[in-house]
């Protein structure tokens, strides 16, 4: 083999496929939108707090239910709060819950998956029937009772979330590490006497990531939802923080009067989570082997 | 002096519990492998060649039981071994090459980590020394050093073979079974991937079990003939014996199926009919059905029992 070719083929190919990965993303019109959401979404994560040009907290009833304007673009609240600035403020705790609730959730899932599948005859039949009864009900449903149950605030509805979230994890994991199980590579792994820790966190688990990150990328505009909703209803963040579904639920009296109060960080909440199912569906197909194939050839 | 048997496999019966029924897989399987040389077990589809080989090494489907006999290796009995002490065996004395190479070696992992991490597994030395191991091992099999770097789906279907026989031989095993090593590549592949496998069994002292339904390719590499039918060891000996002055009608039927390029026939002979459902097994000889030399009233009552008829040949039939 000439030595250009060693060069090409011996280079890091992970790096590769990871500049493949974002290059589909950017040729799929729809995962290019959620892309440019999310970065500008992240870009408010990150510097919000320092761009608001006001104080989010500052209450200043004087200056109450303003509509949008030159002054104050997003309008203020009822306590005269700014609103654009409360929104950048608040953008952070949407991403954190969603960061938070997903991995957990992939964590839990994926630990119990990944075990009960590798000891399927044992304790596998029972640890899997956990998130059989999870699944019984609605996530929306489980997650309020959970939170109820706890007590409003935000690490509470969080821990109640989370544990909404990891059923599906677990069942997806569950079905990849019994198949991967029967793989040739898994027996041969076996005759070369690999111990069955390292048959799972070296052969099972790395094989089994792909259906993993599409399904948390998928769930991660969900999540994010499902914080806002329980916000929405008072068990999540409390006030005054700026969190965006509370907002929401702080001006839903007065939708017909001062629309902006609810309009506004309602639309910034859909925005993100679609922009998340964008990307989600664009990383599944970008993952998608026969797509990746056709695209290496052009 | 030591035994010059490596390992004996004496009247081994394995049975699958399916929902169908108990199917007996593999019936009273009786030969032995020496050291240093190559035995090929050959016999046709579901005859119970892998089967044969998974309970060697004991990684048989937890459907399957283990009913009788005993696999004794280097004296021991396999069969009662704790698990603890099969591990011990596993890959540093027995080792075993796959069917499709591609598929047997782990897609997301490097093959130079693949082959380190076995290395450590076995011996307690450096990571650096592992390395180091990996990159001679790869010299050893015919690869460049850069293939260390790839993962399985880079590598062609020989490289990958290539790889395999390099991790089957990394902690020196005494013994290697190559379940159809190269049934799923061609045959210039083939001959390459024989060459050295051969060279290397030489060099490092190894005896192999080669499972193939490759009668020609046993001929030309095996010393040692086990052949298989339903379930059952139905002829076995040193190779020129068996094929030249077979015994058995199956091994004949076999040997007469083979392509010769010197007389031109008309017709390759075929030989008519299928293996026996295993579960529900004849009460007489499983061959009966499609043997062509069958005596009546006793091949279909009574199952034949080994006997010996030359140098150690043995054959299992009335004849």
């Amino acid at each position: 083999m000439p030595a250009s070719t060693e060069r090409i083929v011996g280079k890091s190919s992970k790096l590769r496929e990871f500049k493949l990965t974002l290059l589909l993303l950017w040729k799929n019109n729809v995962s290019k939108i959620g892309l440019i959401v999310i970065a500008i979404f992240l870009f408010v994560c990150i510097l919000g707090p320092v761009l608001a040009p006001r104080d989010p907290y500052a209450i200043d009833v004087s200056l109450a239910k303003i509509p949008p304007g030159a002054r104050f673009w997003f309008g203020t609240d009822l306590l005269g709060r700014d609103i654009f600035s409360r929104m950048l403020h608040g953008a952070i705790i949407s991403l954190a819950s969603g960061l938070i609730i997903v991995g957990m959730g992939v964590f839990i899932g994926v630990t119990i998956g990944l075990i009960s599948g590798f000891f399927h005859r044992s304790i596998g039949q029972i640890l899997m029937r956990l998130p059989d009864i999870f699944l019984a009900f609605p996530t929306l449903v489980l997650a309020i009772s959970l939170a109820v149950t706890f007590g409003p605030s935000l690490t509470n509805a969080l821990i109640a979330m989370s544990l909404v979230y990891w059923p599906p994890f677990a069942r997806l994991m569950y079905g990849e590490t019994l198949s991967i199980m029967e793989s040739d590579y898994v027996k041969f792994a076996k005759t070369l006497n690999q111990s069955p820790t390292r048959i799972m966190l070296r052969h099972v688990l790395p094989n089994a990531v792909s259906p993993i990150i599409i399904q948390a990328s998928l769930d991660f505009g969900d999540a994010i939802l499902l914080a806002a909703v329980l916000g929405f209803l008072g068990l999540g963040a409390q006030p005054p923080s700026p969190e965006w579904g509370a907002m929401v639920a702080q001006g839903r009296n007065y939708l017909f009067d001062f629309w902006w109060m609810s309009i506004i960080p309602g639309s910034a909440i859909f925005l993100v989570t679609l922009a998340f199912n964008f990307l989600g569906d664009g990383i599944r197909d970008a993952l998608d082997p026969n797509i990746r194939r056709i695209k290496k050839a052009d | 002096m030591q035994s010059n048997k490596l390992l004996e496999v004496n009247n081994l019966s394995v049975h699958f519990e399916t929902y169908d029924g108990t199917a007996k897989v593999l019936q009273d399987v009786t030969f032995s492998i020496d050291r240093n040389r190559w035995t090929g077990l050959v016999g046709e589809t579901g005859c119970g060649k892998s089967v044969t080989a998974f309970s060697i090494i004991k990684l048989l489907p937890i459907s399957a039981k283990v009913v009788g006999g005993n696999i004794l290796f280097k004296g021991t009995d396999l069969i009662g071994e704790s698990e603890k002490s099969l591990r011990r065996i596993r890959g540093s004395e027995i080792s075993m090459i796959f069917q499709d190479p591609s598929v047997a070696i782990n897609p997301s992992l490097k093959i130079g980590n693949q082959i380190t991490e076995t290395i450590k597994i076995h011996q307690n030395i450096s990571r650096h020394m592992a390395k180091e191991r990996a990159a001679e091992i790869m010299k050893l099999v015919g690869l460049k050093s850069y293939c260390l770097d790839q993962y399985a789906h880079e590598l062609s279907g020989g490289m990958a073979q290539r790889v395999m026989i390099g991790l089957g031989l990394s902690c020196n095993p005494d013994l290697i079974l190559a379940d159809e090593p190269t049934s799923s590549l061609d045959v210039t592949v083939q001959k390459d991937i024989l060459a050295l496998m051969r060279r290397l069994s030489l060099e490092y002292q190894t005896a192999l079990l080669l499972i193939t339904h490759d009668l020609i390719l046993v001929a030309q590499t095996c010393q040692e003939i086990v052949v298989m039918y339903a379930g059952q060891v139905v002829e076995r000996g040193p190779s020129g014996i068996v094929l030249k002055k077979s015994a058995h009608p199956y091994t004949r039927a076999l040997v007469r199926a083979i392509p010769m390029v010197e007389e031109r026939r008309e017709y390759l002979e075929e030989l008519p009919g299928f293996v026996p459902n295993l579960l529900y097994r004849p009460a007489g000889c499983p061959f009966e059905p499609r043997c062509t030399l069958k005596i009546a009233g006793v091949c279909e009552r009574e199952n034949p029992k080994e006997k010996l008829v030359g140098d150690r040949h043995y054959v299992r039939c009335h004849l």
